[in-house]
């Protein structure tokens, strides 16, 4: 047998016996006549119970759903079965691809950081490679320059010594020649340095370049990573999405046909309803007429009661309990009252300890 | 059986021995003995030069030209002419120190430089300038107007640099600064200014580089060098007007470094000699050095980046140059030492994009030399320059195209060379003036005058003075003037060939020739006619005829006036002192004749071995023309010497 749906109140009191949860009466609760019934909808016009709290009546409470699920229950097990083991199949396919869908979904997630991690090592990978080929080619640089400004020295000596050999020192030729070798050497050492300083410029410009690039690339990667991740998860989410939807859609069906079953049920327990209100009614008449009867009762014999507490309280007018004592000695009305030491208090036992 | 002539030979009168002098074209000869000339020289030809085909004559007169200064003798003479010339002067420095300019008989001073006393001084016109230079004072050029010096420039001061930014590193730096003159040289350089904590790459920064001018008429601009503290080189060059430099860290020269010496001043030099278009200096602090400005309008550059240059001539060689001429035709340049010569070929040389001069030089001869550069001149297309050794010529050696010879023209004056000493040598001076080649020993106060046309030597010519310095010059009527300054005073004299004075002076002239045996010296000769054939007679000239007898004494066995009068009446110019009585004016008498040949003969008939002619005047006006002369004698047999002579 079924869980019930719902389970009487605590203390609640039962019209029909405990076992009967569809009838379940709740003194607290009163019935009224539920909306009708919206074909679009569970719940119609129909008189349905609404709880009125009374200080001291009970009403029957109860809701209709309580009182179909009580019905299903009451004949349901084998529709509620029925129904879910109609469901069974599609809600245990539709759990399961969830189950394949939220099993896959981490691995798809490490192959994507995976991919990342692997292409963010052949990107360091080929930026190592840059710039060691850069650092190579700035080492080739300064040794071409090197050997350019030996060369242009070297040159200068030559060329010095062929002025020395064909000029001597003895004329301005030899000055002149002397200075222009020199000027030619300056010139040499200046265009070394400014091509080594451009190849150098541009060997650095080229670094920043491959770093940028490394840079660049690595921010593609992440947001590749990044987008590849979304899109499985967002392709993920949408396929719990549907799943869940699908499952939406099977329990909507499957709700739907249960509202179907339970709105069947409940015309007819409202028309048992009917059938038996006016037996309520006469029902509670009679309560009525009795709980009348036992409210004049209890004023006659309220009355009596307070008859006595009348006599007990005049007694406790005109008696007393401090009598008086003539014999005791006249005192000052000046005198203060005497400050009595030694009074002790109790204290808590906490604060003894504290 | 015997043969006898019984024929009376024929009796043969001994031929009449001649002795005839027409001309005198190879002129004094003091090498050989007064026994050993020929009859076409001369023994003694004092103040006498040759004319026509050889025809001794008194040399030229010399009358004051104008007073320079008023203190000091005369250290050298400069012309300047425009090229209208509407302006063409002479002037001359004196050791007052000024430059002093002919301004009718007396001077005007012309300011703007001052030269030291005793200094002598050279001058060349280029370029519408005259340069003057001295071995002890700074480049002048003349412009017609005054003397611009190429004056010492001090050095900038006030060398600053500061460091534009903030980059800096553990470099430092040092900059200098020099001035550059109007003339190519440079001052020594300002004060260095030291900037540390730059970085090693300079360009990094830009350094603000500034400084102050020197104080000074003009100079052409200024060089910037930068580098380690004490080896700056060559960095930049700015306008004289611009004090500052932006640096922007380009790199400096290698080579060119500050320059050592103070170089604005032009250069001092005892010589300037005109090339082309270019002027050759000697530096007087390097005196091996020849200097070669650029070529013009840069003549007054001498540095190699504007087309001039220097060689040293056989350096530090303990002979130092002593002159400079130019050969003509062979576009060559001569450079004299005391005991050698040098031919300077001024070749380029292309280095990469620059035709760099290239001077080079090879000897002439290593053993001949010149002592003063005053004494070069140039005589038609030879180079006459006077020595320790003589007086050499150089030139073309015949029929060979470009070789240069050098021999020496001075034989026949050797005795008198010999004589001299070495201020003869230092302070002698020459010029080439109407074919002569006439050299100057002012201490002497004589003159040798060498007679290019006939290839001889006159002389001496005795002065009451020295002359130090000659110049030829032509003023503005076109005259040509051979300006003599005074050795002695400040006086500047020229020759007039009008004159038979010197400034109003005696010009005694004397004429000798050898001494002639009348063919045989073993034999006497008796002389029986002479003749003798004059001209132009002026004033009282003496004729002298010297013997020697047969006893071996020399006698003065005829001698006769001519006076001028006597030839043809009163004309002309008197011959009275200068100063005492107006020319021509009165006592008629010793006047000149005309052009009319003068002829006297006598009978002689005097026994001698050896006879000798003497001309002479002594006194002021006095000149002839000795045209020819002859005697006749009769030769002796032989032994008929004096018995005393007989050993």
């Amino acid at each position: 047998m079924a869980e019930p749906l719902f389970t009487p109140a605590s203390g609640a009191g039962t019209l029909y016996g405990d076992d009967n949860t569809l009838y379940q009466y709740d003194p607290n609760t009163s019935w009224s006549p539920v909306a009708s019934t919206d074909t679009s909808g569970i719940v119609g016009t129909n008189p349905v119970p609404t709880t009125t709290t009374t200080d001291n009546n009970t009403q029957p409470t109860g809701d209709v759903l309580g009182e179909q699920t009580s019905t299903v229950e009451d004949q349901g097990p084998s529709l509620m079965d029925q129904l879910n083991d109609v469901f069974a199949p599609t809600m245990n396919y539709l759990n399961d691809a969830m189950s394949v869908i939220e099993g896959q979904q981490p691995g798809v997630e490490e192959e994507i950081s995976r991919d990342y991690s692997t292409s963010k090592e052949s990107l360091q990978g080929e930026k190592a490679s840059g710039q060691r080929t850069l650092k190579e080619q700035g080492q080739e640089a300064y040794k071409r320059f090197g050997d350019a400004s030996s060369a242009a020295r070297r040159l200068f000596g030559e060329l010095k010594t062929g002025g020395r050999q064909r000029f001597g020192g003895a004329s301005s030729a030899g000055q002149a020649y002397g200075e222009l070798i020199g000027a030619q050497l300056q010139r040499g050492l200046g265009a070394a340095q400014s091509g080594y300083n451009d190849a150098m410029m541009k060997i650095d410009n080229a670094g920043q370049d491959l770093q940028m690039r490394y840079d660049n690339a690595l921010k593609e990667l992440e947001n590749q990573k990044l987008a590849a991740l979304n899109e499985s998860r967002r392709w993920f989410d949408e396929k719990k999405l549907e799943i869940t939807r699908l499952r939406g859609d099977a329990e909507s069906t499957k709700s739907s046909q249960m509202l179907d079953l339970l709105m069947q049920l409940r015309n007819q327990a409202f028309q048992i309803y009917q059938q038996d209100y006016t037996y309520k009614q006469q029902l509670a008449q009679n309560y009525q007429a009795n709980q009348q009867q036992v409210s004049a009762a209890k004023q006659r014999l309220l009355q009596f009661v307070n008859q006595g507490v009348g006599a007990k309280n005049n007694y406790l007018a005109n008696s007393t309990v401090t009598p008086q004592n003539y014999l005791t000695f006249n005192r000052s009305p000046n005198t203060v009252a005497p400050t009595y030491t030694g009074v002790t208090t109790k204290k808590d036992e906490d604060e003894l300890y504290a | 059986m015997p043969f006898f002539d019984t024929k009376e030979p024929k009796y043969k009168p001994s031929k009449v021995a001649k002795a005839e002098w027409k001309t005198f074209k190879k002129g004094v000869n003091l090498l050989l003995r007064e026994t050993e000339v020929s009859r076409q020289e001369l023994v003694q030809a004092d103040n006498l030069m040759l004319i026509g085909s050889g025809v001794p004559t008194g040399r030229w007169g010399t009358a004051l030209y104008f007073e320079a200064n008023v203190t000091g003798t005369t250290r050298g003479f400069a012309t300047y002419k425009s090229n209208d010339g509407t302006t063409n002067e002479i002037f001359a420095l004196t050791d007052e120190g000024y430059l002093a300019k002919k301004n009718g008989s007396s001077y005007a001073v012309i300011s703007g430089q001052s030269w030291p006393s005793g200094t002598d001084i050279q001058a060349e016109q280029l370029g519408g300038y005259t340069y003057i230079v001295a071995e002890d004072t700074s480049f002048t050029r003349y412009d017609g107007s005054g003397l611009e010096a190429f004056a010492t420039i001090a050095a900038p001061t006030g060398l600053a640099v500061s460091n534009y930014s903030g980059i800096s590193g553990l470099n430092q730096c040092s900059w200098k600064v020099v001035a550059i003159g109007l003339n190519g040289g440079s001052t020594t350089a300002s004060a260095n200014y030291l900037l540390t904590n730059l970085p090693n790459d300079l360009s990094q920064s830009s350094y603000h580089v500034f400084w102050s001018a020197p104080s000074c008429a003009s100079f052409a601009g200024f060089e910037i060098y930068r580098g380690d503290p004490g080896d700056e080189t060559f960095l930049a060059t700015t306008d004289a007007d611009v004090t500052f430099f932006h640096d922007f860290g380009d790199p400096a020269a290698e080579s060119v470094l500050v320059p050592l010496t103070n170089t604005t001043g032009g250069v001092q030099s005892k010589f300037i000699k005109k090339y082309k278009d270019r002027l050759l200096c000697v530096d007087s602090n390097e005196p091996n050095k020849l200097l070669i400005s650029a070529r013009y309008p840069y003549q007054t550059s001498f540095n190699w980046m504007d087309g001039g240059g220097y060689i040293y001539i056989d350096p530090d060689s303990g002979d130092n140059i002593t002159g400079i001429e130019v050969q003509p035709i062979a576009d060559k340049i001569v450079i004299y030492k005391n005991y050698a010569s040098y031919l300077v070929d001024l070749n380029t040389t292309q280095v990469g994009n620059y035709f760099i001069l290239d001077p080079t030089y090879s000897p002439i001869s290593t053993a001949v030399g010149c002592s003063n550069p005053k004494t070069i001149a140039t005589v038609e297309n030879d180079t006459f320059y006077f020595g320790r050794s003589g007086l050499y010529v150089t030139g073309y050696e015949p029929n060979f195209l470009n070789i240069i010879r050098t021999n020496e023209i001075s034989a026949r004056i050797r005795p008198y060379l010999d004589k001299l000493n070495d201020d003869d040598y230092n302070t002698a001076c020459a010029f080439y003036v109407d074919h002569k080649y006439i050299i100057s020993f002012p201490e002497r106060e004589e003159m040798i005058c060498y007679d290019r046309e006939r290839g001889c030597f006159m002389g001496p010519w005795k002065f009451p003075f020295g002359i130090s310095h000659m110049k030829k010059y032509t003023d503005s009527t076109g005259t040509e003037r051979y300006v003599l300054g005074s050795y002695n005073d400040n006086k500047v004299y020229n020759f007039d060939d009008s004159l038979d004075s010197d400034n109003g002076e005696i010009m005694g002239k004397t004429l000798k020739t050898g001494k002639d045996y009348l063919g045989d010296w073993t034999k006497l000769a008796i002389i029986r006619y002479f003749y003798f054939l004059l001209r132009n007679i002026t004033g009282t000239v003496t004729v002298n005829l010297y013997i020697e007898d047969r006893s071996g004494t020399t006698t003065l066995a005829k001698t006769f006036t001519i006076t001028g009068s006597e030839v043809s009446g009163v004309t002309g110019w008197g011959t009275d002192l200068w100063g005492t009585a107006q020319w021509g004016d009165t006592n008629n008498d010793d006047a000149v004749t005309g052009g009319e040949e003068i002829t006297r003969w006598g009978s002689l008939f005097k026994q001698c071995r050896l006879v000798q002619i003497e001309i002479i005047t002594n006194t002021i006006g006095s000149n002839f023309e000795m045209l020819e002369a002859k005697l006749e004698a009769t030769k002796q047999g032989s032994g008929s010497l004096s018995s005393s002579q007989k050993a």
